[in-house]
């Protein structure tokens, strides 16, 4: 589950990579974790975001330009969860789990990927 | 990379015309392999493009999908076809950065078709260094190699 802390700090990681490459990288039954690359066009530098527990994805496999936003979701059952959105790609995802950034745990997450 | 230039790319093609008369090919077509994806934008179609550019086959031509179910199959199949074709032709982009960082690819591929190795919590693949590894390291598939990198043919190190 995210905190609102935790929000901001993925709102404001996505900023961070707004116009970026997003690539479909990994889908994992276990846990329904999937993952999405995100990729700097001119340099190579590139980042996975996990979305752990996600239980809906819409969207294109792949687009440029990206500007994604972190909103906070309530599943059907009630459950506080996390809803991730590119308006113009048409992509969506919710879950019900958390966001994590590379491969750390958000609360541990390097500020150089965030701000 | 200007090292590996026009000289030694000759003597490849006289390598690889001397290996035409033994006729050790069984197949008249040339199979291109690479990464499917753009490095740097994303494309999924670089491999399909690269293979345009040299008028040869990509996997997914020679087999009409690109995935037979198993890993075990898909080696099998590239096994097939890399021995099926006349020339191996292996787009170097986006796998090195030079021509001279060669011999760490050919280290990441020979740990197998199938390892996964995650970097800052994207999945990477081996299959394309397995490819060019096995190449590399088959006797008779190395003579049937010929390398593009920023879309010229090179000579790689020996």
């Amino acid at each position: 589950m995210m905190a609102d802390k935790d929000i901001t700090k993925v709102n404001a990681f996505f900023k961070n990579w707004k116009g970026a490459i997003a690539l479909f990288n990994k889908f994992t039954s276990s846990h329904n974790r999937f993952v999405i690359e995100l990729k700097q066009p001119d340099s190579g530098e590139f980042i996975g975001v996990s979305f752990s527990f996600c239980n809906y994805i819409a969207g294109p496999t792949w687009w440029d330009n990206c500007e994604l936003t972190c909103f906070r979701w309530k599943s059907p059952d009630g459950k506080n969860g996390y809803e991730v959105r590119d308006e113009m790609a048409g992509f969506l995802i919710r879950g019900t789990d958390s966001v994590v950034i590379g491969e750390e745990d958000l609360s541990t997450a390097s500020l150089a990927y965030i701000n | 990379m200007i090292a590996y230039g026009i000289e030694k790319w000759t003597t490849a093609e006289t390598l690889l015309r001397v290996n035409e008369v033994g006729g050790s090919y069984s197949s008249d077509f040339d199979m291109a392999i690479g990464l499917a994806r753009h490095h740097l934008t994303g494309s999924p179609t670089q491999l399909e493009n690269f293979a345009k550019h040299v008028n040869a086959k990509t996997y997914g031509d020679i087999y009409r999908n690109w995935w037979p179910g198993t890993m075990e199959r898909l080696e099998a199949n590239i096994l097939r076809a890399m021995n099926n074709a006349k020339y191996l032709k292996i787009n170097l982009d986006g796998l090195i950065k030079a021509v001279n960082e060669f011999p760490s690819l050919l280290q990441k591929g020979s740990r197998g078709i199938e390892p996964v190795e995650v970097i800052r919590g994207v999945e990477r693949g081996n299959i394309t260094n397995w490819e060019v590894w096995k190449i590399y390291t088959t006797f008779s598939l190395k003579p049937k190699a010929v390398y593009y990198f920023n879309s010229r043919p090179v000579s790689i190190p020996q």
